[in-house]
């Protein structure tokens, strides 16, 4: 059946799945359109970080509220996605690395916060015995920590089909057109038709967004992810740099995932990507220079997923500009993963209650255009 | 991208027959030649350690036979050659678009630029799950045998062979006669498949030739006097860590037999980790239940300019690879521009002559020597597939039946093949699970995405990697 549903949610991520799962919650039939099988790119293949640490301003009130929910994640999705609490921790390495800590500190207290916290290098040595020497401080979210982004996508695609929502798979959007009330979006195979329409499109939710109406530029990126042959454990917290690309942290299986925001060729037509080990050269001297015993450590595998930049790093979220019926939620910018089970709920409160509980303005679809006119003008 | 002066014309990886080959002819006819290999000698897999068993170790240079000598000529003509031959070169990830090949040597990793690349990669034993494989005193034969070649080393112990192919009673015979004690050879192939197989007889004119000769290795392990069965079944293996006895099905009835050493066979299979991570097309073949990278008659994959030779394309043996690795060495000289297409085919002639007598015979062995679809059926929940992250067959049926549905799904799910292999050994094992599991066939499950690096390398490797082709030591 492709009619007879309230709403069409494109894009079977974590972001359409959870979106998928709180609007079926409450009484919608809902289809989730996927040009794949749901969730092959950002949901699956980051780092799997639940960071509140260092977040964008506008981002934190979602973050703070996102934390709690990840703390409770078994009760919301039916499975504990490998989620860990073991603090994030961004490390200085010298004197200039901890004033930029410091001014951080001092903004982020000065917006009313008090999540992140300055420690010296004794309690930094206490927490991550084997960094390097040279290491003076870090700041550091203790409620932090991790989870497998593929078990989390795979259950809140599983809770979002539990709760009645269908999934079509291979079904890419081809194009988007509204009669009388009735969005109606074709696919290959069949149109479907709904009053409510949701993008969660990820890095391709820009092109979603220009068939809908909205104009909203967004930057394919690849960032790549290094795993390495398990070692016996000796890292707890995520470790993040003040200075350098980095993001590290020690699995429970003791493998060693690194990443940073390092990034991949991309080709975002075919969804083909090329694993940049220029770049990765870089990676692997920022893990040996903050950790010297990891030299001889072997990587067994490196890999990168498309996603979606903005201009200003954070995503695009709320109502369209065009029509009171659409939504986006996509372009996270490589941190939407800490935001997934959220964000959903936050859309879901837009359709059928008229606002959202927590502020979506910074995150408007419409922040750039109007920036464009007056740059034109 | 570098200018082309600075590429080299041709790097060839894998030093078996068919890149031995390649590197004589392209060297040959002036192209630059790099010839990268893992190993510290000549000679691949089949003429593994040739030049210094030959000089060394006269009596298992003897031991080893004809098949295993005539290797020699080939190390010696590379030796002639000016190629620059890298020993110890793990190569870790080649990118079609740019021609580059990264290899670790040293402890440092290099980036070198080829106008043709030719993967001469060769075969690996088929990975077959059975209870109890994974625990100490299970291996290959060709393992076994390759032991025999670099180190002269017999096992020592009670020794079970089991499985089927014609590398198993050949090194059965090289073990006995090495002095190796040799309690049981259990072959999984029927009596009946050789009644099969007899329409192919009049096709395949060295047929006769290998029929003759397998009949010597029988005959030669039953005057020995040892246990000798066909057409055996659910092999099993127990002991507390290490192999204590081996259990296995005959005529319907269940044995034991006690055991400190089982070497497992069940032929070999193109190993296709390089052809795969350059995202070549590739076709299931049917007959041998393997993938094999689609090549024209030159060998070229569907990523131009990059050509497999040898058994690395489709298991056709040893002489056959030698006579593919000039195919293609004639192919790329062509495409650079050393030799116009005339030349090209005449100097094809020979080799194109030589292959296709070889591969007359393939029919034939392909019905006497099934692959060992069976097995699949046979492992237990708790059996491991996946060795490198010890993932067992029932983890990876959960995984299927909680809606993954390809390797690379069940892959995210439950962290098979996510280890230093890259699924290189457990591939095949868990598409035939999935396939059994979603009751489709292999060729509809598909196979794993490979990524680079195909092998392990250090981080302070990655750190140090530079442009270039530094060699440790040059032949």
């Amino acid at each position: 059946m492709t009619h007879g549903f309230d709403a069409i949610v494109i894009g079977a991520g974590i972001h359409g799945a959870c979106t998928a799962m709180n609007l079926a919650e409450r009484g919608l039939k809902v289809v989730m359109l996927d040009k794949g099988v749901g969730g092959r790119n950002s949901s699956t293949s980051n780092a799997g970080g639940v960071r509140q640490l260092w977040r964008h301003p506008a981002e934190i009130p979602l973050a703070l509220e996102a934390s709690k929910m990840w703390h409770n994640i078994e009760k919301i999705v039916g499975d504990d996605c490998g989620f860990r609490v073991s603090g994030q921790i961004k490390i200085a390495e010298s004197d200039k690395g901890m004033k930029i800590l410091e001014d951080r500190l001092k903004l982020v207290k000065g917006l009313g916060y008090t999540h992140e916290e300055l420690i010296g290098k004794a309690e930094l040595k206490r927490l991550v015995p084997t960094v390097s020497d040279h290491c003076v401080g870090a700041l550091i979210v203790r409620s932090d920590g991790f989870a497998s982004p593929f078990r989390a996508t795979h259950a809140f695609q599983q809770q979002a089909i539990k709760n009645g929502a269908k999934l079509a798979v291979c079904a890419g959007v081809t194009g988007i057109t509204k009669q009388s009330d009735l969005w109606k979006v074709k696919t290959a195979e069949a149109v479907y038709e709904a009053p409510i329409i949701v993008n969660c499109a990820g890095a391709w939710g820009d092109q979603i967004a220009k068939m809908i109406g909205d104009d909203a530029p967004v930057d394919p990126i690849a960032p790549m992810m290094m795993v390495t042959a398990p070692l016996k454990p000796f890292l707890k917290p995520v470790i993040l740099s003040a200075t350098r690309k980095l993001s590290f942290k020690q699995a429970p299986n003791g493998i060693l995932l690194i990443g940073g925001g390092y990034r991949g060729r991309v080709n975002r037509d075919t969804g083909e990507t090329i694993v940049n080990f220029e770049a990765l050269k870089e990676c692997a001297q920022t893990v040996i220079d903050l950790f010297p015993h990891l030299k001889t450590v072997q990587i067994v595998r490196t890999w990168c997923g498309i996603e979606g930049h903005t201009p200003d790093g954070i995503p695009y979220i709320g109502r369209s500009l065009v029509d009171p019926t659409a939504f986006h939620a996509f372009a996270f910018s490589s941190h939407g993963f800490q935001l997934a089970p959220l964000v959903g709920k936050l859309i879901t409160e837009s359709i059928l209650d008229g606002r959202s509980h927590l502020p979506l303005e910074p995150f408007s679809i419409g922040r750039f255009q109007k920036a464009d006119r007056s740059h034109k003008e | 991208m570098l200018n082309s002066e600075k590429k080299i014309d041709v790097i060839v990886i894998g030093a078996g027959p068919a890149g031995m080959a390649a590197s004589i002819e392209a060297s040959r006819h002036g192209a630059s030649v790099l010839l990268l290999d893992e190993q510290p000698t000549l000679g691949g897999q089949i003429y593994r350690n040739i030049e210094k068993t030959s000089a060394n170790n006269p009596a298992e240079f003897k031991l080893l036979g004809p098949d295993y000598q005539i290797g020699l000529e080939l190390a010696h003509s590379v030796k002639n050659q000016n190629i620059n031959h890298v020993k110890g070169a793990e190569v870790w990830n080649i990118e079609h678009d740019t021609m580059a090949v990264f290899y670790a040597l040293g402890g440092k990793t290099y980036k070198a630029f080829a106008k043709r690349i030719i993967l001469a990669t060769g075969a690996m034993e088929r990975s077959v799950p059975i209870p109890g494989w994974t625990m100490p005193g299970v291996m290959g034969v060709g393992a076994a045998q390759i032991m025999l070649k670099s180190n002269a080393m017999t096992p020592s112990g009670r020794v079970v062979l089991a499985g089927s192919g014609p590398l198993l009673l050949l090194v059965a015979n090289q073990l006995l006669e090495s002095g190796c004690n040799i309690v049981a050879i259990l072959e999984t192939t029927k009596s009946s498949n050789y009644l099969r197989a007899a329409p192919y007889l009049p096709k395949a004119l060295m047929a006769f030739t290998y029929l003759i000769k397998g009949h010597k290795l029988r005959t030669s392990l039953k005057r020995h006097g040892i246990n000798f069965l066909n057409g055996v079944s659910d092999i099993s293996v127990s002991g507390d860590n290490h192999v204590q006895s081996i259990s296995y099905r005959h005529r319907g009835r269940v044995y034991q037999v006690d055991a400190d050493l089982l070497l497992y066979h069940e032929g070999v299979v193109p190993n296709v980790q390089l052809t795969r991570l350059i995202k070549a097309d590739h076709e299931w073949y049917a007959r041998q239940d393997y993938w094999r990278p689609i090549r024209n008659e030159w060998g070229e994959t569907s990523c131009g300019g990059i050509f497999i030779a040898g058994d690395g394309g489709g298991i056709d043996g040893a002489v056959a690879a030698e006579a593919l690795g000039r195919l293609a060495a004639y192919e790329a000289l062509s495409q650079i521009g050393y030799i116009r297409n005339a030349k090209r085919n005449n100097l094809a002639r020979p080799a194109r002559k030589l292959l296709n007598k070889q591969r007359r015979v393939r029919p034939l062995l392909d019905i006497l020597f099934p692959p060992p679809r069976y097995a699949i059926d046979k492992v237990n929940s708790d059996t491991i597939i996946c060795r490198c992250m010890e993932i067992t067959a029932g983890e990876i049926t959960n995984a299927v039946r909680g809606g993954c549905k390809t390797p690379d799904q069940v892959k995210s799910y439950c962290r098979s093949a996510m280890g230093p292999c890259q699924g290189r050994m457990c591939g095949l094992s868990v598409a035939a699970l999935i396939a059994k599991e979603t009751k489709q066939s292999p060729l509809q499950v598909g196979y794993h995405n490979i990524r680079a690096p195909i092998k392990p390398i250090m981080l302070s490797e990655l750190a140090t990697l530079e442009e270039g082709t530094c060699s440790l030591e040059k032949t």
